[in-house]
């Protein structure tokens, strides 16, 4: 979902260059780096506290109200079976504890639109990949403590006409690589801060 | 005779096709976008845990600014609900300080914001408030502050408004992250 903008680029540029060829369909990969996430290996505290989630994703470092939108609910569910945390809102909790979780969308490939119309123009014999990163900054604060923050990386890499995908890596639709983009970086990140922190004092 | 009356008949039908191209293109250019209901920033929510927690505020903005240019290529903006950008500064500001616990509708200070205007246009932004801080009938706080805000322009109209988009509800964070960050505001407190 979150790199569609950078699909609808590619798939503008070939749109212009020519109004053609169905056959070429995206193809997402998302890096192996991460990996899904072990909740058990969490410490998980004998007396779990709550916490106020704030969620924020952005694109080149600008918010993003729709993405937020679509990312909040699936972040907040992954939060809460954590197990990390006795109750998880997105009201202030008594303690003053928060959780910020900030994902922004990054592009790695430059001139996406040149490489689409490229695609385009040879009705995708000529493949091309363009990647796109994902910066996850989560902050732990906690009132007269030391702020905890962790930043986890993450890409998706997509493909359009005759190009190969990264090697060793599975083949999905676009929605489903940011899907598991998500649940992986958050995962890594609340991974992070639980090693960092003792989140039950 | 025939021949003129013919091309005159040609000259005004190609005008006509003129007309009708240029209302269908008119028309077809006034096409509006609702920004989404405003989203508490995770910037600013770390900025307010520099106020007292105890701090409490109500809210009251004024009517809407006559300068207001919210369009990028064919995309006009509106506020949401009633499309005053007024009432989106409203409940922006009660959003930020109801997610960090400083908000009370019955409270005796009173956080009052004059939007003066609101400018969005391709790959440039800017806006500008008066807000001033009351408490006890007396001013704490009064200050006019302005953000602005460049970006690269797209060559896709729909990447161009997409990033516009983005802009307009963003640069109302940045507006309410100069505020939240003013030393002289968090003393007002």
């Amino acid at each position: 979902m979150f790199n569609t903008k950078r699909t609808i680029v590619l798939a503008g540029a070939i749109g212009l260059a020519l109004s053609l060829s169905a056959c070429m369909t995206p193809h997402s990969y998302v890096d192996q780096s991460l990996g899904e996430p072990h909740y058990a290996d969490l410490k998980k505290s004998a007396s779990p506290q709550p916490i106020q989630l704030l969620v924020e994703f952005q694109s080149k470092g600008v918010a993003n109200a729709r993405a937020t939108e679509a990312v909040k609910p699936r972040v907040y569910e992954q939060v809460s079976q954590s197990g990390l945390f006795s109750q998880v809102s997105y009201d202030p909790v008594p303690s003053g504890r928060k959780l910020s979780i900030s994902i922004n969308n990054i592009a790695l490939t430059d001139n996406v639109a040149a490489k689409g119309f490229g695609v385009g123009l040879t009705f995708g014999l000529v493949g091309t990949m363009v990647t796109d990163g994902y910066i996850c900054t989560v902050n732990y604060v906690e009132p007269k403590h030391d702020a905890v923050t962790k930043v986890v990386k993450h890409a998706i890499y997509t493909t359009i006409g005759n190009a190969s995908g990264p090697a060793g890596l599975q083949s999905m639709p676009i929605q489903q690589a940011s899907d598991t983009m998500i649940r992986q970086i958050v995962a890594r990140s609340l991974e992070e801060i639980d090693q960092s922190s003792d989140l039950a004092q | 005779m025939t021949r003129y009356l013919g091309a005159r008949r040609r000259f005004t039908r190609s005008l006509a096709g003129s007309a009708i191209l240029a209302g269908a293109l008119t028309v077809s250019g006034c096409v509006t976008q609702q920004v989404l209901s405003y989203q508490a920033s995770v910037a600013n929510q770390m900025t307010l845990t520099r106020l007292l927690p105890e701090a409490r505020y109500r809210v009251t903005t004024g009517a809407d600014p006559a300068d207001v240019q919210t369009s990028v290529r064919a995309i006009r903006f509106s506020a949401p609900g009633s499309g005053s950008w007024s009432s989106y500064l409203n409940e922006a500001i009660r959003t930020e300080l109801s997610t960090s616990g400083n908000y009370d509708a019955s409270a005796t200070a009173t956080l009052e914001a004059t939007l003066l205007e609101v400018h969005v246009t391709d790959g440039k932004a800017e806006l500008a408030a008066h807000f001033v801080v009351r408490r006890d009938q007396t001013v704490r706080y009064d200050k006019l502050l302005r953000v602005n805000t460049h970006w690269d322009s797209e060559f896709l109209g729909v990447l161009a408004a997409s990033n516009g988009l983005n802009h307009t509800t963003a640069i109302f964070q940045d507006l309410l992250r100069k505020l939240f960050e003013d030393p002289d505001f968090v003393k007002a407190t």
